[in-house]
């Protein structure tokens, strides 16, 4: 899992594990403070989408959004599995090196 | 853009998401940076969205179990992408050349689809004709009443004709009142164009007997009437009289008119029956027509032809000579526009040739750069195939980079072109790169790597072991190849010789036309569009006694130096009518005599306009009395009907029996009165009292800038009538400027790809000439060594390129002489051929290939001899 993707993931869970693209573009930008297009992030999540880490919902369509309706995705269990391994894999890696 | 961009799957989440964010934006923010950011978005999906493309396409390919075959692609194109990393400067150069060209070309075919190929929206519309009669004047005319009841009677060609007169309405029933266009039509006109009412009916034959019934447009009823669903059977104040609203057509539905090509009717009302009764000879309103089945534009034109012998046959006083032309509605509309967007069209497609020539004069030497590589690969047994599809990896990549830089720069670009283009052309509002252009930019991306990129890559994979191997390893190109070379920058000088022509013949139509005396001064003059209309104006003398206020009232404001009216402004057309001079033989019909352009004027008109008087007096009320009409006419009447003569005090008559004779009272300068294309007409100023025409713009001299007495001079008018303002205000100078517009507009275009052609046919001169410079630096060397001055260095390099310019030139003219049935209807106050502009641009593009080898030949003077041989 790339590292972008993890991001993707994170932001889903900080944001009550519902959110859609803005939210999930914005939360990214907020912390990390690096400027992401949505095109970046549709694609990841519809690669995460594939490996069945991520599962979404169709909203409410509103005239601000010019009759679009929002696209709600959720981390599922396959998804925190694989984060956690990542995170396992870092620590352990980590673990006694300093840089 | 972004939409395209987006995958389907994803496409209205990101759009959905990236419109919410843009009003957020546009709110926190402003519009300006919501936008920048909203940019910033679609050119970074660009990279991802490629990659999405690349692995969808990767895994249908796999699926079909033809991995080997592409995964040897895919390894070329891997092999192709590091090479060209390895090469940034050639790389980029390529890379901006086809952009550019693919950009300009792709923006402009966007317009031109919008523009022009796109069918008018109605249903059927390729059976829609326009039907306007020809007499004296040439073509093309309105019909009179008469002949369109003949000729709905007589014609077996069409299922319908409806006839329409354009008009402007005051609407004073909502708030402060407002022109609006509109259009009196013939009932049949909306069962005829196949459109239903969105609400209500359309307009019916007994609406014919009586007015009073008015048929809106979407956007009046959205704009004006409030968009409310009660709006069917509301009346309004129009012109004054009460009407009611009985129909609303739907979005977008307008009636195609022959002279409202560039705006739209908001209001569609009845053509009262009794006014086709009218003069057969008074021409006043266009036709439109649907073919009946099986009838073709051809046989329509027959079929009229053979009315309009008939009628001449009938009433030989007024349709004597007179014929009826036939077209399509869209051809009448956007004949014209298509046109001229097909020569930039066609000058951008030579800027994409010329930039091809470029890249392919690039791809050669480049490959001549590895002949050794390729002959080491072919040695170890890489089969020519291998090696054709290596090297035509190499282009398809940089012509699929390139393709998809220039399909973003034409957003950029179709932009830049939209604000530059001028307001008279029709369809502006709806231009955009659209699936079209995706596919024409598509298209012309494919056909640069094939034919350019297919071409080097046979010749550079025809590797010859031995001779590589004899010149120590260091590149050079075979003859053949190193002839496609200079064949390609030949055809590029000559392209650009083409392009050059061109657009000097068209800058200098241009100042030719702007710097001509159109016979009046613009300076300080201000104008504005009259209409005084409804019950009120009907009685006796109120319309001249509005004038008389008017212009009163705005001769008193200070800073005005002169006031009058005129019923057509100078450069924007009029009405004429054929005259009986006195003293001449009876004229057989009214066909006969000179054609005279017919205005109106009142007041000062004249010293406001500041045409001269030439001769006699200007216009005194006394010259309105019916007993002796006297009128000033212009010098171009007077030459023509009194040659050698004193005009004043001779007369002449538009009817025969009996005459009505009008008197010449005074002469003054011509005027163009039919465009700044146009040679001044015979014309006559009539007093405005005489009520012989319609309409009237004010025009106001002003001491200092018109613009700042608008408000002083709409309160004066405005006191005059207050259901009455004054519409369409601009300066003498914007409407002589806008005259302009169009031909600004594809004269600018064409001077900039001329331009482009020229630094391209540079660039490639250059790269041939340091090319050929490099590849003999070992023998100048020695010529150096062996005592040969420097003179005679640079001169064997300056004489490749005027060689190279010599053929350029010659096959260039053969082109200037192609091209030149495309400027004829372009050019004007010089020939399509034009031997000085000709001989220029001959000059012009030898001495661009001279000082494009400029720097090779200094670089081949300062050879030094020890450095030179050893690089052996």
């Amino acid at each position: 899992m790339g590292e972008f993707e993890q991001l993707v993931l994170l932001a889903l869970l900080r944001l009550d594990n519902r959110a859609y693209g803005m939210e999930v573009r914005e939360e990214i930008e907020r912390r990390t403070g690096r400027e992401v297009s949505y095109g970046a992030v549709y694609t990841a999540l519809d690669r995460l989408e594939r490996k069945a880490f991520v599962s979404h919902e169709l909203g409410e369509a509103t005239p601000e959004r010019g009759g679009r309706a929002k696209k709600f995705f959720r981390v599922e269990p396959a998804g925190r599995d694989a984060l956690r391994e990542v995170r396992r894999a870092l620590g352990v890696m980590w673990d006694g090196v300093s840089v | 853009m972004l939409a395209r961009l987006v995958p389907p799957a994803q496409r209205d989440a990101v759009l959905g998401d990236a419109e919410e964010e843009f009003r957020r934006r546009a709110v926190w923010d402003g519009d300006a940076a919501a936008r920048r950011w909203y940019r910033g978005q679609a050119v970074r999906s660009v990279l991802p969205a490629l990659a999405h493309l690349a692995r969808s396409a990767h895994e249908a390919w796999s699926s079909e179990g033809e991995v080997e075959r592409m995964g040897a692609w895919m390894k070329d194109m891997q092999l192709a992408f590091r090479a060209l990393r390895r090469r940034p400067g050639f790389s980029v150069t390529v890379l901006v050349t086809l952009a550019l060209g693919v950009g300009a070309t792709t923006a402009l075919f966007g317009i031109y689809r919008t523009v022009f190929l796109e069918p008018i929206p109605l249903p059927r519309s390729d059976e829609l004709m326009v039907v306007m009669e020809q007499g004296a004047f040439g073509c093309c005319g309105p019909a009179s009443g008469p002949d369109y009841v003949d000729w709905v009677e007589r014609n077996r060609s069409f299922q319908a004709l409806a006839l329409l007169n354009p008009s402007g309405f005051t609407l004073t029933s909502t708030g402060e009142p407002e022109r609006l266009s509109g259009v009196w039509a013939t009932a049949n006109v909306f069962e005829m164009l196949g459109v239903s009412p969105l609400m209500g009916r359309t307009l019916l034959p007994e609406d014919e007997e009586a007015p009073g019934a008015v048929v809106v447009s979407w956007r009046m009823w959205q704009n004006q009437l409030g968009g409310g669903s009660d709006v069917v059977g509301s009346t309004i104040q129009l012109n004054g009289e009460t009407v009611t609203v009985v129909g609303v057509m739907p979005e977008g539905f307008d009636v195609p008119s022959p002279w409202a090509q560039y705006g739209t009717y908001r209001l569609y009302l009845p053509f009262q029956r009794e006014r086709l009764e009218g003069n057969r000879g008074s021409h006043g309103w266009p036709v439109i027509g649907r073919l009946a089945e099986g009838a073709t534009k051809e046989s329509a034109q027959a079929d009229m032809d053979y009315i309009m012998r008939e009628l001449a046959d009938e009433y030989p006083q007024t349709n004597a000579d007179r014929s009826a032309k036939v077209f399509t509605v869209h051809e009448y509309l956007f004949g014209q526009v298509g046109g001229q967007l097909r020569v930039i069209l066609g000058a951008a497609a030579l800027v994409l040739l010329i930039a091809c020539g470029n890249v392919a004069g690039l791809l050669l030497a480049r490959a001549a750069g590895r002949e050794t590589e390729l002959s080491v690969r072919a040695a170890l047994g890489a089969s020519r195939r291998a090696m054709v599809r290596l090297l035509f990896s190499e282009a398809l990549l940089l012509a699929l980079v390139g393709g998809v830089l220039g399909l973003v720069l034409s957003f950029v670009a179709i932009d830049g072109f939209k604000a530059l283009l001028p307001p008279t052309i029709p369809r502006i509002d709806q231009i955009r790169v659209d699936a079209w252009a995706l596919a024409f930019a598509l298209g012309a991306s494919a056909f640069t790597a094939l034919v350019f990129g297919m071409v080097p890559a046979l010749l550079a994979s025809r590797a010859d072991l031995a001779s590589s191997v004899k010149e120590g390893g260091y590149a050079t190109l075979a003859p053949a190849k190193e002839r496609l070379r200079n064949a390609f920058i030949v055809g590029q000088i000559a392209l650009g010789l083409v392009l050059a022509n061109g657009a000097a013949l068209l800058v200098r139509s241009y100042s030719a036309l702007r710097s001509q005396d159109f016979g009046f001064s613009t300076d300080g003059v201000m104008t504005m569009s009259l209409s005084p209309g409804g019950p009120r104006y009907e009685e006796g003398n109120a319309l001249n006694a509005y004038y008389d206020q008017v212009l009163e009232r705005v001769a008193a404001i200070p800073g005005v130096a002169g006031v009058g009216t005129i019923s057509r402004l100078p450069l924007f057309g009029g009405s004429n009518g054929q005259v009986w001079v006195e003293g001449t033989p009876p004229r057989q019909n009214a066909g006969e005599g000179p054609l005279v352009e017919v205005t109106s004027v009142n007041g000062g008109y004249f010293d406001a306009m500041g045409i001269p008087l030439l001769r006699g007096r200007l216009l005194q009320p006394e010259d309105s009395v019916a007993a002796a009409i006297g009128v000033v006419i212009n010098q171009r009447f007077a030459d023509i009907a009194w040659p050698d003569q004193d005009p004043l005090g001779k007369r002449f008559s538009f009817e025969d029996s009996p005459p009505n004779w009008i008197t010449v009272v005074g002469v003054v300068g011509d005027v163009r009165q039919w465009g700044p294309e146009q040679a001044p007409q015979a014309q006559m100023y009539a007093p405005f009292a005489r009520g012989w025409t319609t309409g009237s713009y004010l025009t106001v001299r002003t001491d200092g800038d018109p613009a700042a007495l608008v408000p002083e001079i709409r309160r004066a008018v405005l006191e005059a009538d207050p259901a009455q303002p004054p519409t369409d205000v601009r300066t003498m100078g914007e409407r002589v400027d806008r005259t302009f517009a169009q031909r600004r507009f594809y004269t600018t275009l064409i001077a900039l790809f001329a331009a482009a052609a020229l630094f391209l046919a540079a660039a490639g001169v250059y790269g041939t000439v340091s090319y050929f410079v490099a590849r003999r630096i070992r023998e100048l060397g020695i010529r150096m060594a062996l005592g040969a001055a420097a003179t005679g260095i640079v001169g064997l390099v300056i004489r490749r390129a005027v060689r190279l310019a010599f053929w350029g030139v010659g096959i260039g003219l053969v082109g200037v002489w192609a091209s030149t049935r495309v400027l004829e209807g372009l050019v004007y106050g010089i020939g399509a051929v034009d031997p000085l502009t000709i001989a220029g641009g001959c000059v012009a593009m030898s001495l661009v290939a001279v000082v494009a080898s400029l720097v090779p030949a200094g670089r081949a003077m300062s050879v030094s001899p020890v450095l030179a041989l050893r690089s052996e």
